[in-house]
């Protein structure tokens, strides 16, 4: 890559420039940072800026730490979202592979069926999901809740996909048929690592949404399976509100996050070095 | 190698019909040739073929075998794409070896004859190479590659050299033909450029609008056109084209166009009886307009010089003769002005005469 030498002051307007949206966006994350840090009764009747925390303690993360039922939720939490991209990444490969490469009766329907479907708000569906994994007797379990996360995103990331497939070459699977391979492995095989780009920030994408949802985990999740997110609102249900190990329970739930995201970075970086997308 | 039968094939897109009843043969090592502007239908025979397209009626044979239903890896065919489609995050190593490694041929193998096809395209250097890292003419080279390391019974090339930049577009023509040669590949190609199927084929098929208007050599196509559309396609520069009126009068035979009269009778015998009166379309290539700056033939036409274009190492001479516009070739040594008046005589023995009506030749 090319660094072109920037003056001096053009640096520094550039650089305040980011610092103010950095900053904005930033800003509730670094309050609950430093809240986590804090004893409880300092935090009461204090302004929030500047972020400086008046002692400096980790008893609220030994707490939530030795506190069983968020480490449950947290591995629960942790499967469904994996199991829930999984799904999402291989059934949406294969549907939006099929409708921007495929030519087959009903392609359109299937297409606009997928938008309509993701058009719907996911309230409208929330009952008679449930109703559903009732049936199937799936109510409270890990299974039920990757399906319930997966009937959410499928659409959405089916569509994004079907766009991020188009942009492979028709030619180059056409190439690939004459030479004899499947189209299960021309997915696989090349069209995604084609599309590495798009593929992992759909991917990033369905990840969060399933561990950040609480639409979901409180209706399909009662008792056997008790997500994160429900968890930490927990510290909220009570006679008090528990900021400060609500606040460290906030910061650990968002690691996963964090660290995915420096793994996408790296490879959105790594996709466009290779030049292998034009 | 082998054959490849194309028996009434039709195909249909929306309402539009893009193959119509085509029909043709090729013979074991032939390079035939689908000629014809965009939207004809050439492309989409080559795809008929290879099997990445159904068509709705008619049938493909391979070896005299019927593939209709086989798939497009069973047919033992090889395509180049205009785009090449070479897969881009391999290298071109891997792209040459892929063919080879779909169908299960021992790694040993997949090395001697990727280093033998590498040897003969001359992109031994380039193996380590990603496509991204490669020029227009080595990619083509690679595409071509990938086509021939499987030794299929026939290669389908859709506008192989179209990508190219003009000087290397000439100098593939001559190397694909050489390797075609070399090879006895049979080979079907699809091009919009007259020059490439005259100079590089065994056999031109003219498509326009879905259908095969003329399947011959390139000397049949080019001196005996059997209608408007192939004599104006096929030749550079153009076939002048005059409209014109047969009359028979005193015995003799005239060719009445607006802006002068021939006397074709000694051609007579070749014009059909009782086409007198009847509108007809002349015909006559550039090359066999003859300029004089004096009248050299009593047939000699008046006409004036609109333009020259000295395209070396001859000239193109436009001409204008009453309201019409005609070319000629001329020697560089002939010169003229603007306006400057002219004698053109035209060589009776080569000229075209087709029905006005079915565009169909007379002569």
């Amino acid at each position: 890559m090319a660094y072109r030498k920037r003056s001096l002051s053009r640096r520094i307007v550039l650089y305040v420039c980011v610092l103010v949206v950095l900053g904005f966006v930033l800003s509730p994350y670094l309050l609950g940072i430093v809240t986590s840090f804090e004893r409880e009764a300092e935090l009461v009747g204090r302004p929030p800026f500047p972020f400086k925390a008046i002692s400096l303690v980790l008893d609220n993360y030994m707490y939530i730490l030795s506190y069983e039922p968020f480490s449950l939720a947290f591995l629960d939490s942790l499967m469904v979202a994996v199991l829930t991209t999984c799904f999402v990444m291989i059934a949406g490969s294969m549907g939006a592979f099929a409708i921007a490469h495929l030519r087959f009766r009903g392609r359109n329907f299937l297409f606009n069926f997928v938008v309509v479907v993701y058009m719907l708000p996911a309230l409208a569906m929330l009952i008679p999901i449930v109703v559903l994994l009732k049936e199937l007797a799936l109510l409270d379990t890990i299974v039920g809740m990757m399906f319930a996360h997966s009937i959410l995103l499928l659409p959405l990331m089916t569509w994004f996909l079907i766009g991020i497939y188009e942009n492979v070459p028709a030619d180059i699977l056409e190439a690939l048929q004459m030479d004899g391979t499947s189209r299960i492995r021309s997915l696989f095989r090349e069209v995604i690592p084609l599309s590495r780009f798009g593929f992992f920030l759909i991917l990033v994408f369905s990840f969060v949404t399933s561990w950040n949802d609480l639409m979901f985990a409180n209706t399909v999740g009662i008792v056997q399976v008790k997500l994160l997110q429900p968890r930490i609102l927990e510290f909220m249900s009570g006679a008090r509100v528990l900021y400060t190990q609500m606040a460290a329970a906030g910061i650990l739930s968002s690691l996963p996050v964090v660290a995915l995201a420096i793994v996408l970075q790296k490879q959105i970086i790594a996709g466009i070095m290779k030049g292998a997308i034009k | 190698m082998g054959t490849v039968q194309v028996d009434s094939i039709s195909k249909k897109f929306g309402h539009r019909l893009a193959v119509d009843n085509v029909s043709f043969d090729v013979r074991d090592g032939e390079l035939m040739c689908l000629l014809g502007p965009s939207g004809a239908g050439k492309s989409t025979i080559l795809r008929i073929i290879a099997g990445l397209e159904p068509p709705d009626a008619g049938t493909i044979r391979i070896d005299g075998k019927t593939v209709n239903d086989l798939a497009p890896k069973d047919r033992d065919l090889a395509m180049m794409f205009q785009s090449y489609a070479l897969y881009p995050n391999k290298t071109v190593y891997d792209n040459l070896a892929f063919p080879l490694k779909s169908y299960k041929v021992p790694e040993a193998e997949i090395k001697k004859t990727v280093s033998e096809v590498a040897n003969t395209l001359g992109i031994t250097a380039l193996l380590r190479r990603l496509p991204a890292q490669l020029s227009g003419g080595e990619r083509q080279r690679v595409a071509m590659g990938r086509a021939i390391v499987r030794k299929p019974k026939a290669f389908l090339l859709d506008e192989p050299l179209t990508n190219l930049d003009a000087k290397l577009r000439v100098n593939m023509r001559a190397e694909l033909k050489r390797l075609q040669r070399e090879l006895g590949a049979t080979t079907i190609f699809a091009t919009p450029d007259q020059l490439e199927a005259l100079t590089m084929s065994d056999r031109i098929a003219i498509m326009n609008q879905g259908m095969i208007l003329q399947d011959d050599t390139p000397d049949g196509v080019y001196e005996h056109p059997k209608d408007v559309f192939t004599a104006t396609f096929v030749g550079s520069p153009a076939m002048n084209i005059l409209d014109c009126e047969i009359e028979q009068k005193n015995g003799k035979i005239f060719l009445n166009t607006e802006a002068f009269s021939l006397d074709v009778s000694k051609l007579g015998d070749l014009i059909a009886k009782g086409t007198s009166g009847s509108e007809a379309v002349l015909g006559v290539r550039p090359e066999h307009v003859t300029l004089t700056r004096d009248r050299a033939a009593t047939d000699s036409i008046a006409a004036e010089v609109y333009v020259s274009e000295r395209t070396r190492p001859e000239q193109i001479v436009h001409l204008k003769a009453g309201r019409t516009m005609m070319q000629a070739i001329a020697p560089l040594a002939f010169q003229c002005q603007l306006g400057q008046k002219v004698w053109m005589t035209i060589d009776l023995a080569k000229i075209h005469l087709f029905d006005k009506r079915t565009q169909k030749a007379i002569v």
